[in-house]
């Protein structure tokens, strides 16, 4: 019973598709991949960058610059009692100047997914494509 | 309205520094041959900062560490120093890391590395480490 609230307040709270930062202008980002969960194999780094890269391309952004401005999935995983659960952030990350001049870094996008592990590949797949279509969807819209 | 000033906000306090303006404005090579041939004329050890493009913890490191007056005049006494992007690979293959930043400091005459450091490091910390 906990673990079916723990798991519905947990789906509820990352349900949100729209995030409330600002994706106008950006023409360059640089894909980036890191698995943090022994639940997902370190071969998925490959294949989501792929998927990252070729999604951020098809909306014009370059991604060949080494651009100081990183586009990140980061996949990590905890356990409610013995189910796993995989967590994905789709986050830009990026120095930028306070309005008092001091430069810091910062997050200027973030969304994420969270999903109990049914069939890995399957569950995985469907994640990352809902977080980048959300992420394509927003950068139309702030780019029109 | 609101989206304007947004997006006046971040095209105004967005900087696009990377480690090529870093290397330029104190000193660093760039380029691994380059940089070991100089150190080879000078008889200079390499200091070698791995960093990558994405990395905050880089970017902290040259700002708050490496720009810094003392350490910077004290590495170019003792060292040639060089910064190199990871992700360019364009560097001998035995100093790839995982580990980002790291600082190797390598024997001019071999080029065998003798001392690693990994990780963010303030001046004090680091300070010790380029006497």
């Amino acid at each position: 019973m906990i673990r079916t609230i723990l798991l519905i307040f947990l789906f509820t709270t990352f349900a949100y598709a729209k995030t409330p930062f600002t994706l106008t202008g950006i023409k360059e980002l640089y894909p980036v991949v890191e698995i943090h969960t022994d639940y997902v194999s370190q071969t998925y780094v490959a294949v989501i960058k792929k998927k990252l890269t070729q999604k951020i391309e098809a909306l014009g952004i370059n991604t060949k610059n080494f651009s100081d401005r990183s586009i990140a999935v980061l996949i990590s995983g905890f356990s409610i009692g013995d189910e796993p659960v995989v967590h994905i952030k789709l986050l830009i990350g990026e120095n930028i100047k306070r309005e008092d001049g001091v430069e810091t870094f910062a997050m200027t996008y973030a969304n994420e997914d969270i999903f109990e592990v049914f069939k890995l590949d399957e569950d995985l797949n469907q994640s990352i494509d809902n977080l980048l279509e959300q992420f394509a969807e927003q950068y139309k819209e702030d780019n029109e | 309205m609101k989206k304007l000033l947004t997006l006046l906000f971040f095209t105004t306090l967005l900087f696009g520094q990377n480690y090529k303006e870093f290397a330029a404005g104190s000193g660093y090579e760039t380029d691994y041959k380059v940089a070991i041939t100089k150190a080879k004329e000078e008889k200079k050890d390499l200091m070698f900062v791995l960093i990558t493009n994405y990395c905050p913890w880089c970017k902290k490191f040259e700002q708050r560490t490496l720009s810094n007056s003392d350490i910077n005049a004290k590495v170019h006494q003792k060292y040639v120093p060089l910064i190199m992007n990871r992700e360019e690979k364009n560097f001998p293959l035995k100093f790839d890391s995982s580990t980002i930043p790291v600082v190797y400091f390598v024997n001019y005459k071999d080029e065998n590395i003798y001392k690693t450091t990994r990780g963010f490091q303030t001046k004090e910390d680091f300070a010790p480490l380029i006497k």
